[in-house]
């Protein structure tokens, strides 16, 4: 029967638009159940094209001494310039590059990470799990800021130290959520069938358990995006980030806010904007997917953010 | 429930343990010490390099990375953490003369978003869907999404921009001078008790819009009590369970919250000297801070979950 099927779908002719009609009414009916999270996507993905093309909007380079040190907001300087003589607009637009950069290639990075441990961990058991457990529980204690704070510390200033620096933080309690539900996914009846029929190990995990938490997986991405961009900002904010020539939102307001005293009070406003535009959307997506996908976390400890 | 408090308290010390040899493993399988931090670029003459070495044999850094640990390990029973390079003084000396700030930090930071989060999520779900709601939603929205760090800088241009004030250089004491104290506190301590609030108003508005649909609160109200006695008596005490779980991770947020307000308001507590101890590689400040760190943020979650077991009988450890 099964076979049958399967050659049925392999002949039939490729119903294309079908699937693209499937896609977009369920984009749709997100957009209608969930118009928050909607709002977040559309935050996300202006966010990204500014990441990926942030010289189209720019009118100046960040690093150029476009104008006068401190220049006040006009038509030449939208929101005037900075200590230096930097465009503070364009800046902010840039910023938006290295900030996302970070964020989401160290959430990528952890959460695969989290992924594959938390599966082994799960799935094997004895040893292998107390092991990665008690490792678990002592970084779990942490605040994903002060794990970075002190890998920084470790390690040469640098974007790769920054990203592993947030990755670290971002792994243990995903570890968690993974391991636990891998623990129940596991005694099903249907990895039990699998492994009755001579499945080995591998196979279990790809074919039978990994696609049971590939929802979770990517619940727990979109929901740890925001929060990494947060801890990535507040490094750059206490000097301990990417070079300050670099910008990002962090370093803009540390710099800005420094100056306090001496220029005007709106430069750190332009950055900060950028900051929680990018973190809401984040969140929003995030709250939404999660209701979406996976109802089952929501309230949950891991879900929160973290910095 | 006397069991699982034992075996959780034997825990903790295991745990510590396994984050002093991780953290120990790392920080000597990487290249660069503490005292390439010290010379910092000055380590291009031979003379520069022969002292390097020197202090590198007196600080025992050419020992095999065991030994190191095992004596590291030894003088840590004994109360002795090292010798800071940072400040110039034993570990154990800076972490005295700095705990109080940072104790005094949290403390406000941590009662001042209970008190302000629970009475806004309580009045938020009462009002549910009117105007006072959405707007105190958009509030807690923005205190969650807002960085500690942000509120911070937002707080400072309130006050430089609009008022020319200017900060208290010097802390003192509570004990010493209360008002001068609370000058210079109150500013951080009102960064930290936005964000610690707003999580604590999410929470209690959805708790509260659960509970308060339940039988028993329709029983308590056709039996013809007051509206305010159904509130905070029947519903509130129930909404608060769940409020308590989350305790855990809103310790988790002050702390790295205190390394901020502390940094831009120039308190010398233990988060700043966590970041100052970072940016100068002083390893030995470091290690002590995680294992402090650690054990705060352990007894915190073991604290939270006995008092969750103890005001909510159904539930059982085992």
């Amino acid at each position: 029967m099964a076979a049958t099927e399967r050659a049925g779908e392999l002949f039939a002719p490729p119903r294309w638009h079908l699937r693209v009609r499937h896609f977009g009414q369920n984009i749709l009916k997100f957009i209608q159940t969930k118009p928050l999270g909607a709002m977040g996507a559309f935050i996300i993905i202006f966010m990204t094209f500014l990441a990926i093309f942030p010289y189209l909007i720019a009118p100046y380079d960040p690093l150029e001494f476009a104008g006068l040190p401190h220049a006040s907001p006009g038509s030449d300087f939208l929101v005037g310039t900075d200590e230096l003589g930097r465009d503070v607009m364009s800046r902010t637009l840039w910023a938006t590059r290295n900030s996302m950069r970070i964020g989401v290639v160290a959430v990528l990075l952890g959460k695969t990470i989290a992924l594959i441990v938390g599966m082994m961990s799960a799935y094997f058991g004895g040893p292998v799990d107390l092991i990665t457990q008690r490792i678990v529980d002592a970084l779990i204690a942490f605040p994903g800021l002060i794990i970075a704070l002190f890998w920084v510390a470790m390690f040469e200033p640098g974007v790769q130290t920054v990203t592993f620096a947030i990755t670290i933080g971002l792994i243990p309690g995903s570890i968690r959520v993974i391991r636990s539900r891998v623990l129940s996914i596991k005694e099903t009846t249907y990895v039990e069938s699998a492994r009755a029929i001579g499945a080995g190990s591998p196979r279990i995990l790809i074919r039978h358990i990994l696609p049971n938490v590939t929802a979770l997986y990517m619940v727990i991405i979109s929901l740890s995006v925001g929060g990494a961009i947060l801890v990535e900002s507040s490094l750059a904010f206490l000097g301990l980030g990417v070079s300050p020539e670099n910008p990002t939102w962090g370093n803009m307001v540390q710099t800005s806010t420094k100056n306090l005293f001496l220029t005007g009070w709106w430069l750190p406003l332009p950055p900060s904007a950028g900051l929680a535009l990018c973190v809401y959307g984040f969140n929003m997506l995030g709250d939404a997917l999660r209701d979406v996908l996976d109802p089952r976390l929501r309230g949950s400890r891991a879900a929160g953010i973290r910095t | 429930m006397r069991q699982y408090i034992v075996r959780r308290l034997l825990l903790i010390p295991v745990t510590l343990l396994f984050l002093s040899i991780i953290f120990f493993g790392m920080l000597r399988a990487i290249p660069g010490d503490t005292v390439d931090a010290i010379f910092a670029e000055d380590m291009a003459s031979t003379l520069q390099r022969a002292r390097a070495q020197q202090l590198r044999v007196e600080l025992g850094l050419t020992r095999p990375i065991y030994e190191q640990y095992a004596d590291w390990l030894w003088h840590l029973l004994r109360g002795d953490l090292g010798r800071s390079f940072r400040y110039q003084k034993p570990v154990v000396q800076v972490l005295q003369e700095r705990w109080v700030p940072s104790f005094q930090l949290m403390i406000m930071a941590g009662i001042g978003g209970f008190v302000v989060g629970v009475p806004l999520g309580v009045f938020s779900a009462y009002r549910q869907d009117t105007r006072v709601d959405y707007g105190l939603r958009v509030l807690a929205i923005t205190g969650i999404t807002l960085p500690v760090f942000v509120v911070a800088a937002l707080l400072l241009i309130f006050l430089v921009g609009f008022f020319s004030w200017m900060p208290e250089v010097e802390y003192v004491p509570f004990i010493e001078d209360p008002v001068r104290n609370m000058k210079k506190m109150i500013w951080p301590a009102l960064v930290l008790v936005i964000a610690a609030a707003a999580p604590y108003m999410r929470l209690v508005r959805s708790e509260m819009l659960e509970v308060i649909r339940e039988d028993y609160i329709r029983t308590a109200r056709s039996k013809g009590l007051r509206e305010r006695i159904v509130v905070f008596r029947h519903a509130l005490r129930n909404a608060l369970l769940p409020v308590i779980t989350i305790t855990g991770l809103s310790v988790a947020n002050l702390i790295s919250g205190t390394v901020i307000t502390e940094s831009v308001f120039e308190v010398p507590g233990l988060g700043r000297t966590v970041r100052e101890a970072a940016s100068s590689r002083d390893y030995a400040m470091l290690q002590s801070m995680v294992i402090t760190i650690g054990a705060a943020v352990m007894v915190i979650n073991l604290l939270t979950d006995i008092a969750y077991g103890w005001i909510d009988p159904r539930i059982r450890y085992s």
